[in-house]
């Protein structure tokens, strides 16, 4: 009967031509960082039906938005666990981000033919980070609120189009009501058409950069590969659910613009104003400086030595033609110098 | 499927090619700068005056933010009863400034910045002072006005 069925089935829509298909493709290897462009994939499909179903109940004006979420996590049934399953996602698709440029740059597959896998993933990592940016907003947490007053302004810092980027993300000149719509519209429907095109895009260059007989790719697409990214892809589900069901994401307290952080009539000082992991180096970094470096302010000086270092990873298959691996050494300082910063801003 | 005009001429091809491709590229351009305006509106003027509660129930030490337009305003009460107050957006990234009444200064919760109660960036990393703003008691209201 089963059988039946499927052969119905595969009789119109060709199922077992598509797998003799990937029967034929092959991967290089079966090692971890193979499979982390096909977690990103499924961490980003997370993403778009737990966001779809948020969509559902969220309110987005700031009348409403922050009573919305109080109701999504404490009283819509199950609210708590999608809501919970859209934040952490969102932390291990950063992470996943992260991991993967790591091991492009260290392998130096961004040289010939492959600049625009390269290009599209620097491009996929700024598009996740503001997603995430974007998202944080959407509570119209106090919080929230003061964190995206800061990193709209530092985009506001960056040259050339930064004042132009800053307002539009924005919405107006400053972080307003009017800016709530501006991150929802961003969130839920610029950003991900945008991530679409650009993993669609991704995977074609990836295919075509990487087709025809590639020395030492051996290993079947299906079944050996597929069925072990499977694998993988349940236990990255099943930790973000425990996690989603463990550890809950706070709410924070509603957005009073007629109030910063000091309760009303002073008496304590204010509090930490944090933003998310990957971005707490930043945040040491900006705390730490004086107000001037060499003449310039420091938020300004720490913005345009990132727009270098930005520029010169959109260059970094120009600069690395040759087998010289020093792009590779410079890569992995930049990468402790992370790791280093991060952790010492946790502890 | 070839060009019917001599070879040395530019085809129709090429001429009809580069028209089209003009247009697209102009009527491109055209809808792209509306909406660019559209998404990123110039400043709203917004309002000029703001109160900040009667002065009387205003108590020397303490302080109240309030919207000025679309700006948050720190209004401070020093202990001699006298008002101060500032524009509390921090000079250093635009965070919201609020007012310590425990070490009687300015501070800031995002980067640690600190200001004097004249306004003046006293530590952390803010480059300026904050921008001063008019206050003024007006029939036992506290009154603001943009400086």
């Amino acid at each position: 009967m089963l059988d039946d069925t499927r052969k119905w089935f595969s009789d119109r829509v060709g199922a077992p031509v598509l797998l003799e298909k990937l029967r034929e493709r092959r991967v290089s290897g079966l090692s971890p960082t193979h499979f982390v462009g096909g977690v990103l994939l499924m961490l980003f499909l997370l993403e778009v039906a737990s966001g779809i179903l948020l969509m559902l109940p969220y309110r987005p004006d700031p009348q409403h938005a922050h009573a919305s979420v109080v109701a999504i996590a404490g009283r819509l049934p199950y609210g708590s666990l999608v809501r919970g399953v859209h934040a952490w996602t969102s932390h291990m698709f950063v992470a996943m981000l992260f991991v993967q440029i790591a091991t492009v740059l260290l392998n130096r597959v961004y040289r010939e033919p492959k600049e625009l896998v390269w290009w599209t993933g620097l491009l996929l990592l700024v598009t996740g980070v503001s997603m995430a940016f974007t998202g944080a907003l959407l509570p119209w947490s106090q919080n929230a609120y003061l964190q995206a007053r800061v990193s709209s302004e530092m985009i506001g810092q960056g040259p050339i189009f930064g004042p132009w980027l800053k307002r539009m993300l924005r919405g107006g000149d400053d972080i307003t009501p009017w800016s709530l719509g501006h991150a929802y519209g961003f969130h839920t429907g610029v950003l991900p058409a945008l991530a679409t095109l650009l993993f669609g895009f991704h995977m074609a260059v990836v295919r075509r950069s990487s087709g025809g007989p590639v020395e030492g790719a051996t290993v079947p697409v299906y079944p050996e590969f597929i069925v072990r990214l499977a694998a993988v892809c349940t236990a990255v589900l099943l930790l973000i659910v425990s996690l989603a069901t463990f550890v809950p994401v706070a709410v924070g307290t509603p957005v009073n613009m007629a109030q910063s952080m000091a309760p009303a009539g002073g008496g304590t000082a204010p509090s930490d104003v944090l933003p998310p992991w990957y971005f707490l180096f930043l945040h040491d970094l900006l705390r730490a400086a004086p107000p001037r470096l060499l003449g310039v302010e420091s938020a300004k000086f720490v913005l345009g030595a990132l727009s270098v270092l930005a520029l010169f990873a959109v260059a970094l298959p120009f600069i690395d033609r040759k087998g010289s691996k020093i792009t590779a050494y410079i890569g992995a300082v930049l990468i402790v110098v992370f790791l280093v910063l991060t952790g010492h801003a946790i502890l | 499927m070839s060009d019917e005009g001599p070879k040395d001429v530019p085809g129709r091809r090429d001429f009809l090619g580069t028209t089209i491709t003009g247009t697209a590229a102009t009527l491109g351009v055209v809808s792209a700068y509306p909406v660019v305006r559209f998404l990123s509106p110039r400043p709203d003027p917004g309002q000029r005056i703001a109160t900040a509660g009667e002065a009387e129930k205003f108590l020397p030490g303490t302080s109240k933010t309030v919207l000025l337009g679309d700006k948050p305003v720190l209004v401070i009460r020093l202990d001699d009863g006298q008002f101060r107050a500032f524009s509390a957006i921090c000079t250093h990234l635009q965070c919201v400034v609020a007012y310590s009444a425990q070490h009687r200064q300015i501070e800031c919760p995002c980067h640690k910045g600190v200001y004097s109660l004249e306004g003046a960036n006293v530590s952390g990393p803010p480059p300026r002072p904050l921008q001063s703003v008019g206050v003024e008691v007006v029939n036992g209201i506290v009154t603001l006005t943009e400086a």
